[in-house]
């Protein structure tokens, strides 16, 4: 069976003959396939493929136009391959059974392919009901299609009658994976600013920014209406919560209540994205997103010390507002286009950031074929990574095959590889401060020169002792200027040079050979792949010319520019609708990393489409993006429930109230600090570690050795140091984001383990115990003491009951047994 | 059907998947597919509605995880060829790509290999104890991996994946087919006591499956059994006091609740408390071994109840009969009182000194008193369950993440061989006595090339017999509908009854 590209068996001029014959849509594929293998020997000949893309689009619609209105209406007799066997294999064969990934050693794209298969019956002409194309696909159980609803009886009937008419398929007809070059998808569509839609004059009174508009229009359009405003201690709570992952103070909770400016709401929204501890929130989703980790997972599960530099340029990013151009930029090509800023080198952690397969890449040989795994899966995690968080396509379905469902091929996925080529991930230095840095690089060459000049004076016959010590003492001189400079910094990050180990070697920038394989296996390599992206953005370039304006990193900024050309669609829509989600607990598309038809639709298109535009031409600004959201009507929603509306829409997609959250792990564990008095701010730098440690060759992460007193680990979640083998348990139970998944929104779960460990961890009951010493002044009584606890923890004044059941509980079982009830309310753990 | 009518049913839909699998308790993903025909019905009674694929042989499973590489050619797969060109090069007449060495000569195994049960299986005297129990044994020999690296190969025996981030085969049997027991975890973990294994515990990982669904770690001979099962020792936690506390907690979640009507949420979180007081009861109950029999005790090998004693990192025989008896009865016991799923590990990490089956140094210091501390709480084990009249509905299965070559590495080790290795099943729906899949007379590799056995096959074929059809346990992530046997596998009906 041939297994490559067609365009080997078919010469060129067929290509206006097929057209000619009047199979343009075969043609169109094939056109396709042609390019595609064009892609993989030439990058000029690339350039081409749009044009005659164009051309046989052309072609098509006046195909269409012309024969539809041409063919008799009612069924004749005689089979046309084209018109009624091509649809059914395109639609129901073809996506498993094609030259690129030939299930089955069976191509179904061209007619010897299927009609000259000399090991298999496929198709018997003098005895039809022999065809093992038929028996497959009849029977009461077909085995053919695999994972699919049998074909129809009409069908079957069909290629029945096909085969018995002798089975004609005009050799210039090749079928093709319709999947893959249907574009017509919401997601692939190009992105225009719709119209704020005319509301009622009597609804725009609700209307406090133009989301409102969008959000209003679709509530009246099913007969719903939105809820209240929430009161003002819930607006606070839900604030604090979602911009900063904090709870409110007392103090600031009594003040909000009692402002009487009418801007109070948008200075407070202003105050908290002003605040440091915004970053602190903010990118704890990005890191979810990116699977950020301390650890590089697998076996022997090492510890990657120099992961949180990265951590900390995401926080410093969002407290910046950094634009969100810049941001994609720098993280995955930032050597390129910013070689000599910190933030250029430091953000490419990014590229970095997932799980490394140590003991494959350090100690299984080169040229093995395991090592060719291990690297094929080292690179399919960095283009997963870049194509799932920026553009929201989830590309790496076809790793083995073209995708199923979107316009995604094979060839595409391995371009994409390729542009990763040249990058490990491993310790990268880089400079804090350009200045020190030329300093270092002048005192270096110094040292160097001072060096050989001793070495020369050395060896050379007349030996001047004066003149060797002078050298020495400049030596020495130079060492001291050398050593009081500030150390040099690394960040685990892409890097094509780096101190290598063991079978792991650096590529200095070398690309290593991407092919594309078939069925994503090492051991069955087909043609070498250039570096490229998707295609099916057409009017998009997918290739990437050779570009000497980079010193390193030219086909990563290509990536960069490709992803954030106006004119993607994909990543503008997948940022807006990631910072949404955040802020309502589901998106207006729900799956936030895939917009392809596995995905869902976006429930507010127009509002979407809106936001997006808006977001990339007015400054790319995130902060500015969650004003538009936060001050909005719809954000301010009470969350209570209304029946009447719960009728129409039980899973409020419409927003006719906002959502409850249950809060996430960390900022349950934040606020638990914060409530006991025992949070320490302290931003950035290598993470604490709530576990004992140690390395006798595979390290061991021991959770129960944990000291919950132990002040270093009181800070903020976000500075936990991420194991990735032995997630921590209290984290996991609150459902904290796995750091070896892509996760684009985390799962919320209820189980007995959660009650158990919010009422048994050792943390729980320390911080319950450093809450009731916050709270327990001695002059005041039970209750007085209940009352404070009530306004940390809840923003507000206990009710009777409360206090009742809360003071008879202390009482009796002592304060902090009071103070752990508290942190196990569904009030802590839910914010309206 | 008006397009925006459909997307509100399709969200409401969706929506109402999302509720039922985040807080329905043990509700599995099959018994959901029925429950959202019924378009009403918001019930969580985790016990109604599951509807298998088909009928079931077995209710439940064990998995024996042997940590690090257990060899084949020196416990069930016997070439006797190996004894007659013992100490001779070895050439099996192609290349050989082995994980740290060059190929030695060929090793025989260092015990004796016995004839044993009506079937007659050749078994080696390294898990002699194993030789009662091969006519209820169906054996696998031609296994292999698609990785030579333990992380990788260990997670894909445990996921079906060389990648971290998915499911292991517990978590979908949670999934899909919920909980006999909501006092207990559906999926328990008994690790080595000296560790978890390469991985860690991401290897019973829930992946993107929900929280609940992930393996619970129970060490049935460390003090605290169960993570946060009771407060720290010591600490201002009495039993009297959290009665009270669990009372005034659930008096004031409803008066929150009441105010905060058609939040079911709410309702789940307070009902969580219930079931973790009654887990607070239960767990304790299922690891107190104080009331099994002594000839109980002594079939699994268990000479001391004693919890916490010390454990020694090397490996030893007394340490391994004891500890491997201990959780084989424990996982008796669980399975008894409903859980679905309990994986027993032997062997931790590839720390120092070696604690696990990758001999690479000398298979006869290790694999000797790991195969004996293995074999005899496994025939324990499947002896019991068969007086129980539980074997009929149990299924017993023994793998590893790849096994070890025939030749010797360092004159006494083996290296790894991820070309061909064994796993067995016994128990409900397993025809017993029975060798599948020949290896090639080294025991290297597959004799036939053609047909060779992946980790994909055995999930199919556990999966088949607990009434699921393999292809159509699905879990929509990232845009792929995923499986734990991803695109592959197939069920071995040769092994079946």
């Amino acid at each position: 069976m041939p297994i490559t590209s067609p365009s080997h068996y078919l010469p060129t001029q067929r290509l206006f003959v097929g057209t000619m014959l009047g199979a343009p849509f075969a043609t169109l594929a094939w056109i396709r396939i042609f390019a595609n293998s064009f892609r993989v020997r030439s990058k000029k000949l690339t350039c081409l493929f749009h044009d005659i893309m164009r051309l046989a689009v052309t072609i098509c619609l006046v195909y269409t136009m012309t024969y539809a209105t041409i063919l008799p209406t009612s069924a004749a007799p005689a089979v046309d391959f084209v018109r009624d066997i091509a649809p059914i294999f395109e639609q129901h064969c073809v996506s498993c059974h094609k030259s690129s990934d030939p299930n089955g050693d069976l191509d179904l794209t061209y007619a010897e392919g299927v009609l000259n298969d000399n090991d298999l019956p496929l198709v018997v002409v003098e005895n039809p009901a022999e065809s093992l194309l038929l028996k497959m696909i009849s029977g009461d159980q077909p085995e053919m299609p695999q994972d699919a609803n049998p074909l129809s009886a009409e069908q079957v009937a069909t290629i029945k009658r096909w085969i018995e008419q002798g089975a004609p398929w005009p050799a210039e007809t090749l079928l093709v994976d319709k999947n893959v070059v249907d574009t017509d998808w919401w997601s692939f569509k190009p992105l225009n600013k719709p119209a704020v839609p005319q509301l009622h004059e009597s609804d725009s009174v609700w209307v406090r920014t133009p989301i409102d508009t969008f959000v209003l229009s679709m509530l009246r359009e099913r007969g719903l209406s939105p809820s209240p405003e929430a009161d003002r201690r819930t607006l606070l709570r839900r604030l604090y919560f979602d911009l900063v992952g904090l709870p409110p103070t007392p103090e600031e909770s009594d003040a909000f209540v009692k402002d009487t400016n009418p801007q109070a709401y948008e200075q407070l929204v202003e105050r908290l994205l002003a605040s440091k501890h915004y970053g602190e929130r903010w990118a704890r989703h990005w890191l979810d997103i990116v699977h950020y980790g301390d650890t590089h997972g697998f076996d022997k599960d090492k510890v990657r010390n120099n992961a949180w530099p990265y951590r900390d340029y995401v926080i410093r990013a969002f407290n910046d507002d950094k634009p969100y151009d810049r941001f994609v930029r720098e993280q995955l090509a930032g050597d390129a286009f910013y070689p000599n800023e910190t933030d250029g080198i430091v953000a490419l952690g990014f590229i970095a950031a997932g799980p490394f397969d140590w003991v494959g890449q350090i100690e299984v040989g080169a040229g093995t074929l395991e090592k060719k795994r291990v690297r094929n899966l080292d690179r399919d995690d960095m283009v997963r990574n870049t194509i799932e968080t920026f553009c929201s396509a989830t590309v790496g379905c076809a790793r083995c095959h073209d995708h199923k469902f979107d316009p995604f091929t094979a060839i595409d996925y391995y371009s994409l590889q390729a542009v990763f080529a040249t990058v490990d991930r491993a310790d990268r230095q880089y400079a804090v401060d350009s200045a020190v840095e030329a300093r270092r690089a002048s005192l270096s060459e110094t040292r160097k020169d001072l060096s050989s000049q001793i070495k020369a004076n050395n060896d050379s016959k007349e030996r001047n002792d004066e003149q060797l010590s002078d050298l020495q003492k400049s030596l020495e001189a130079v060492d001291v200027q050398l050593k009081a400079l500030p150390k040099q910094k690394y960040v685990f990050a892409a890097t094509t040079s780096f101190a290598g180990q063991g079978q792991f070697q650096p590529t200095q920038g070398k690309p290593r050979p991407v092919h594309l394989l078939q069925r994503g296996s090492v051991s069955s390599p087909l043609q070498q792949v250039e570096p490229g992206t998707i295609q099916c953005l057409s009017h998009l370039k997918s290739y990437f010319p050779p570009n000497t304006l980079f010193a390193t990193g030219a086909n990563r900024a290509a990536l960069a520019d490709w992803i954030l050309d106006e004119q993607n669609p994909l990543t503008w829509r997948s940022i807006v609708n990631r910072v949404w989600q955040f802020h309502f607990g589901r998106g207006l598309v729900d799956t936030a990393s895939d917009f392809g038809r596995m995905g869902t639709l976006p429930t507010h298109p127009q509002l979407l489409d809106w936001l997006a535009v808006t977001f990339r031409d007015e400054g790319r600004s995130i902060k500015n993006l969650h004003r538009l959201i936060v001050n909005s009507a719809t954000y301010r929603q009470s969350s209570n429930h209304n029946e009447h509306h719960a009728k129409i829409d039980r899973s409020n997609q419409y927003l006719w109230r906002m959502n409850r959250r249950r809060l996430d792990a960390e900022s349950l564990r934040d606020a638990m600090l914060v409530v006991a008095g025992e949070m320490d701010f302290k931003m950035y730098g290598p993470g604490f570690r709530a576990f004992g440690f140690e390395d006798d060759h595979s390290p061991r992460y021991k959770y129960e050795e944990y000291d919950p007193n132990d002040p270093a680990s009181h800070r903020r979640t976000i500075y936990r140091f991420i194991v990735r083998s032995a997630p921590d348990p209290f984290m996991e139970t609150l459902d904290c984001a796995d750091p070896s998944m892509l996760v684009a929104r985390r799962n919320e779960t209820l189980t007995p383990l959660q009650a158990l460990a919010l009422l048994n961890n050792h943390f729980v009951v320390t911080m319950a115990e450093h809450f009731a010493q916050q709270i327990n002044k001695p002059s005041d009584s039970t209750a007085d003491q209940i009352a404070r606890a009530t306004r940390l923890a809840f923003g507000r004044e206990p009710t009777p009951q409360e206090t009742q059941i809360l003071t008879d509980i202390a009482n009796k079982h002592g304060l902090p047994n009071a103070c752990r009830l508290i942190f196990n309310t569904n009030e802590f753990l839910f914010i309206d | 059907m008006n397009q925006n009518l459909r997307q509100t049913q399709v969200a409401n839909l969706t929506s109402r998947r999302d509720f039922l699998w985040k807080y329905g308790g043990g509700l599995g993903g099959i018994a959901l597919a029925s429950l959202l025909q019924q378009e009403d019905s918001l019930a969580t009674d985790s016990q109604a509605t599951i509807a298998l694929h088909h009928p079931p042989k077995a209710k439940r499973v064990i998995q024996l995880y042997m940590s690090g590489g257990a060899s084949q050619c020196d416990t069930f797969d016997y070439k006797p060829l190996l004894a007659k060109k013992h100490g001779q090069p070895w050439d099996p007449g192609s290349e050989v790509e082995l994980f740290q060495s060059k190929p030695g000569n060929v090793m025989q195994a260092p015990w004796k290999w016995r004839r044993r049960g009506q079937s007659g299986k050749w078994i080696n005297d390294c898990v002699a104890p194993l030789g009662d129990c091969v006519d209820d044994i169906a054996f696998i020999h031609n296994m292999v991996s698609k990785s030579n690296v333990h992380g990788p190969a260990t997670f894909m025996q445990a996921t079906g994946f060389i990648l971290p981030g998915f499911p292991s085969m517990g978590a979908w049997l949670s999934y899909g087919m919920g909980s006999e027991a909501d006092d207990l975890p559906t999926f328990v973990v008994l690790p080595d006591p000296r560790g978890f294994p390469p991985n860690g515990p991401t290897n019973w990982g829930s992946g993107f499956l929900p929280a609940q669904h992930q393996g619970t770690a129970i060490r049935p001979s460390a003090a605290n059994p169960i993570a946060d099962l009771f407060a720290p020792p010591n600490s201002y936690v009495t039993s009297q006091g959290d009665v009270d506390t669990l009372v005034a907690l659930e008096a004031i979640n409803r008066t929150h609740q009441a105010e905060r009507a058609g939040d079911s949420r709410l309702e789940a979180r307070i009902r969580s408390y219930e079931l973790a007081a009654r887990m607070q009861v239960s767990a304790p109950r299922v690891m107190d071994l104080s009331g099994e029999p002594a000839h109980i005790l002594k079939m699994y090998g268990i000479e001391s109840l004693d919890v916490n004693p010390k454990v020694e990192l090397e490996i030893n025989e007394k340490q391994e009969v004891q500890y491997f008896g201990r959780n084989c009865l424990v996982a008796r016991r669980l399975l008894e009182q409903g859980v679905r799923f309990v994986q027993i590990w032997s062997g931790a990490d590839n720390g120092h000194p070696r604690r696990n089956w990758d001999s690479h140094e000398d298979i006869q210091r290790d694999h000797g008193p790991l195969g004996r501390g293995m074999a005899t709480g496994a025939a324990a084990l499947i002896k019991d369950l068969k007086q129980r009249g539980m074997l009929e509905d149990t299924i017993v299965l023994w793998t590893t993440e790849f096994g070890r070559m025939p030749c010797s590495q360092a004159s006494k080790g083996r290296d790894h061989n991820p070309f061909g290795f064994t796993n067995w099943i016994a128990g409900g729906g397993v025809q017993g006595g029975t060798t599948y899949g020949e290896s090639d007379e080294w025991s290297w590799r597959p004799a036939d090339g053609k047909n060779v056995t992946y980790c994909y096959d055995i999930h199919a074929t556990i999966l088949h017999l607990l009434g699921i059809d393999h292809t159509r346990l699905t879990f929509r992530n990232n845009g792929i509908d995923r499986r734990l046997t991803d695109v592959h596998g197939h069920v071995i009906e040769e092994i079946l009854t």
